[in-house]
C-alpha cells in the first residue's frame, strides 16, 4: 500500500478511536445493569456451548501438546525425585503414626466442610483468551442458582469468584488475575494482607507489616474481611520470604496448590458461612 | 466465495479458535493472539482503513466475549490494523522473516497501546514487566504462529480459479 492510500485512512482511524473512547466511558458509567454489561452476560451464554464442544475436541490435542512441552521439565523433575525418593524412604517408617493422625483430622475437616459449605459442582468449559485477564467459564448459570460474587474453590484451594452470570454459564475471575484482590490472613502471625495476582501467574500478599516474621510453608487463608470471600478458605502456602528493601510493607509470595491452567472441575460455594475453620 | 464474507467467516472462526483452543496451547503463560495476527495480515493486504475497521470489530467482539472493559481491545487492535496498512504487501514474497518481524512489532504495539489506555484508566504496570513478562512472550509466539495462520487465511480468502475446459482436459487427458 502506498503512503497516499494510508493517509486516506485518517478519518476512519479518528472515528474508531473516538468510538473506542465512547465505549470505554459508557462501560464505566453504565454500571452492572447497563447494556454493554448485559451484552457481555449474554455473550457467555452464546459462546459457552461452542467453547464446551471445542474444548472436548481440543482436550486430547492439548494433552499431547502438553506432554511435549513438559518433557524437559520431566527430566529435571525425575532427577530431583530420585534424590527425594532416597530421603523419603528413610523417613517413611516414622511417618506411619503421623499418617494415622492426619487421616483422622482430614476426615473431621471434610465432615465439617460438608456441613458448613454448600457447593455446586461445575465443569470448566472455557478459558480467557488474552494474557491481560485470567478468567474461566463454567457450565452453571443463574438458572442453577449461581450468583455474582460467589466464591469458587477446588479440593486444593480457592480459585476465584463469579463476576458474570448468564442463564446457563458464568464467568469466574481467577485469583491469579492482576485485577483480583483477596483479603487473606497468614497462618503463623495472623497478619492480614491483600492477595493479588501477578503478570507471571504467581500470587503475592501485600501490606504485611515489616516487623512480621514470615516463614516458608505457612498456611494462607481468606480473612473474611471485605465480605466477598468467607473466612478460612485455604489459598496456599507462603514461599521463602524475599528481601523487604526500603518498602513500607512486606510482600510475601504464595504458592497455590491449584493448577489454574488445567482447571476442569470446580465448586461454586452457594452459602458461604459467617465463620469457617482456620487452616487447610 | 466473496472476499468480505470469507473475511467475516475467517475472523469468526479465529475468535472461536482463540476462545476455545488457544488457551490449551499456552507456554509459560504466553499464548498467541490469532485474531491479532489475522488483523495484521488483513491490514497488510487491504490497507489502513480496512485494517483499522477489522481491528476495531475483532477487538470489540473479543472485549464482549472476554468480559473485559469494552473498547480497550477494540482501540488497540484498530490502531494495529491501521499501522499494518502502511506495510508493503510485497513483504511476503521476499522473506518469511520480514512478516514475522512485522507481526512481532505489531504485537508489541498492541500490548503497549492496550497498556497505555489502561494506564489512562488508572491501571499501572511496570514497563519492564509489561515488555518482558507480557508483550515479548506473546509477540514471539505470534511471530512463530504467523506462517501457519497466513496459510489458513490465504486458503480461506483467496478465490479458487474456475475450472475451465482446458484444465478439465488436462486433468482427464
Amino acid at each position: 500500500m502506498s503512503p497516499t492510500e494510508g493517509r486516506r485512512g485518517y478519518p476512519v482511524i479518528a472515528a474508531l478511536v473516538v468510538a473506542s473512547m465512547v465505549l470505554v466511558t459508557v462501560y464505566y458509567k453504565e454500571g452492572q445493569e447497563g447494556p454493554l454489561h448485559r451484552v457481555q452476560g449474554w455473550s457467555i451464554g452464546l459462546i459457552a456451548p461452542a467453547q464446551s464442544a471445542i474444548a472436548r475436541v481440543a482436550q486430547p490435542i492439548s494433552e499431547i501438546y502438553g506432554f511435549f512441552v513438559d518433557v524437559g521439565k520431566f527430566r529435571t523433575e525425575n532427577a530431583a525425585l530420585k534424590r527425594q525418593n532416597t530421603e523419603l524412604r528413610s523417613k517413611l517408617r516414622s511417618m506411619s503414626a503421623l499418617e494415622a493422625e492426619n487421616k483422622r483430622l482430614r476426615s473431621l475437616l471434610v465432615f465439617k466442610q460438608r456441613t458448613e459449605f454448600k457447593g455446586l459442582p461445575a465443569k470448566v468449559i472455557g478459558w480467557q483468551s488474552t494474557s491481560w485477564q485470567s478468567t474461566i467459564i463454567i457450565d452453571l448459570g443463574s438458572n442453577d442458582g449461581v450468583q455474582k460474587g460467589m466464591p469458587v474453590v477446588t479440593g486444593d484451594g480457592l480459585v476465584g469468584q463469579v463476576i458474570q452470570t448468564s442463564a446457563n454459564a458464568s464467568r469466574i475471575l481467577l485469583i491469579i488475575d492482576q485485577k483480583s484482590g483477596v483479603s487473606v490472613q497468614l497462618g503463623g502471625s495472623g497478619d492480614v494482607g491483600v492477595l493479588q495476582g501477578q503478570s507471571d501467574g504467581s500470587l503475592l500478599v501485600s501490606y504485611i507489616s515489616k516487623e512480621t516474621t514470615v516463614s516458608a510453608g505457612e498456611a494462607v487463608v481468606t480473612s473474611g474481611l471485605g465480605g466477598v470471600f468467607p473466612k478460612g478458605l485455604f489459598v496456599g502456602k507462603t514461599a521463602e520470604p524475599g528481601k523487604v528493601g526500603y518498602n513500607l510493607y512486606k510482600a510475601v509470595k504464595v504458592i497455590s496448590p491449584v493448577d489454574f491452567r488445567r482447571l476442569e472441575e470446580v465448586l461454586v460455594v452457594t452459602n458461604p458461612p459467617e465463620k469457617t475453620p482456620f487452616g487447610e | 466465495m466473496r472476499k468480505p464474507l470469507a473475511t467475516a467467516i475467517t475472523i469468526l472462526l479465529a475468535l472461536l479458535f482463540q476462545a476455545a483452543v488457544v488457551p490449551h496451547l499456552a507456554i509459560a503463560g504466553a499464548q498467541p493472539d490469532v485474531v491479532l495476527i489475522l488483523i495484521v495480515l488483513f491490514g497488510f493486504s487491504e490497507g489502513s482503513a480496512k485494517g483499522a475497521s477489522l481491528g476495531f470489530v475483532g477487538g470489540l467482539v473479543q472485549d464482549l466475549l472476554g468480559g473485559q472493559v469494552v473498547g480497550l481491545s477494540a482501540f488497540s487492535k484498530a490502531i494495529v490494523g491501521y499501522v499494518s496498512g502502511f506495510v508493503e504487501r510485497t513483504i511476503f514474497v521476499e522473506n518469511v522473516l520480514l512478516p514475522m518481524g512485522a507481526i512481532l512489532t505489531a504485537s508489541v504495539l498492541n500490548d503497549f497501546t492496550y497498556a497505555g489506555f489502561n494506564f489512562l484508566l488508572g491501571e499501572k504496570i511496570g514497563l519492564s514487566k509489561l515488555f518482558f513478562d507480557m508483550a515479548l512472550p506473546t509477540a514471539l509466539y505470534n511471530a512463530l504462529a504467523m506462517p501457519l495462520v497466513y496459510l489458513v487465511y490465504r486458503r480461506l480468502t483467496t478465490p479458487r480459479p474456475e475450472k475451465t475446459p482446458m484444465t478439465l482436459k488436462r486433468k482427464w487427458g
